[in-house]
């Protein structure tokens, strides 16, 4: 070790230990793991299945009606169906707030979308927090489901939730796990017509 | 560079003596990486439950170096996603702590992609090999090779320590 990098060493060091911590307890109480569940093949393809039979047998009529969805294990998304039509999915414009998120070699395609008029309500602090504050705030969104291959190769299915008037992503729903409900529900689920893989925006 | 366990612990004991004994440590590791305290709580207690759900993977063998892996793969994933679905701007947490302790250091290592970031701090405090790191975070041990160069590079010109 230079003598460059044993002084960084050091100044590195001193930061970490300078650096705040949060408390949390859950842990402790609990000792439960299931706090985060990241998005497994076998959920997501459970959720598929059944997210893609709801989009096919949704109702016509304005007969009230819920829906909940395990996205992961502890979460919920209950999604009704009994507020006013906002309108079909712009397709183009969710794909390209889609394209926008690519990164190089990734490859995905949408395999459904539906538009949601709203409210979002989390609960507690979380990884999203950042960008979806505890509480609760309106949302016109879009709920798009995608398939494909990530970065790494591996392929993964998720949903993200679209800025309905923006276009901008503002939260991927099977990771920001404390979103405890999205209501009311989905208008007009639409399967997405194939329209070939989404690539980065620009390649 | 591996932490040591009571050899007559069975390895799930040892894990969780693991936890309480590094908790509080990877939180720290985490924020340096993240660069948000809530968050890196959250990343070290998902990495606290992820370890409590594979402990029957874990071997007994570096038990701190094992929790630090899975907390650093988790917060490098959760970055990735988080890109993916914020087009918006993340607002990064009052750092006033770190402007406080070393105001230069805590700009330049923000300059570091994260995974570099991840890949310096564990080469750099924690005296892993670039092997071990390649291991760590499921990448060549060319591209840590490389990442280390340019990141203590750009360190080194940074802190005003170049040539």
């Amino acid at each position: 070790m230079d003598p460059f990098e044993y002084r960084l060493r050091g100044r590195i060091q001193t930061l970490e230990d300078a650096a705040p911590v949060i408390s949390r307890t859950r842990i402790e109480e609990t000792r439960i793991p299931r706090r985060r569940a990241l998005w497994s093949g076998a959920v997501a393809a459970a959720v598929a299945v059944a997210i893609a039979a709801a989009v096919f047998a949704w109702p016509t009529s304005t007969e009230a009606s819920t829906r909940s969805y395990a996205l992961d294990p502890g979460v919920t998304v209950t999604v009704r169906d009994d507020a006013s039509w906002t309108g079909t999915v712009d397709q183009a414009t969710a794909e390209t707030a889609i394209r926008q998120t690519l990164e190089p070699g990734e490859k995905l395609h949408l395999t459904a979308a539906w538009k949601v008029a709203g409210t979002l309500s989390v609960k507690g602090h979380s990884w999203g927090a950042s960008w979806v504050a505890p509480g609760t705030k309106p949302l016109d969104v879009w709920v798009i489901e995608l398939a494909g291959t990530f970065s790494e190769g591996r392929p993964e299915t998720v949903f993200g939730v679209v800025d309905a008037h923006t276009g901008l992503g503002v939260g991927g729903m099977s990771h920001v796990f404390t979103i405890d409900s999205l209501s009311p529900g989905p208008h007009d689920p639409t399967p997405a017509t194939t329209s070939g893989d989404l690539v980065p925006s620009g390649s | 560079m591996q932490s040591t366990i009571n050899a007559a612990a069975s390895p799930a004991d040892a894990l969780e003596v693991t936890l309480d004994r590094y908790y509080e440590a990877l939180v720290r590791r985490l924020m340096l990486i993240v660069r948000d305290p809530e968050e890196a709580a959250d990343l070290a207690q998902s990495a606290c439950a992820r370890a409590l759900e594979q402990r029957g993977r874990f071997d007994g063998r570096d038990p701190r170096g094992w929790l630090y892996t899975i907390g650093i793969n988790l917060a490098l994933n959760e970055l990735r996603r988080r890109r993916r679905w914020l087009a918006r701007p993340v607002v990064e947490s009052d750092a006033t702590w770190a402007i406080e302790i070393d105001p230069d250091l805590w700009s330049a290592l923000g300059e570091l992609e994260p995974r570099v970031r991840a890949a310096l701090l564990m080469n750099v405090l924690d005296g892993y090999s670039q092997a071990e790191i390649a291991t760590s975070l499921r990448v060549p041990e060319g591209t840590v090779a490389s990442w280390l160069v340019r990141a203590k590079g750009r360190l080194r010109d940074r802190l005003g320590e170049g040539e």
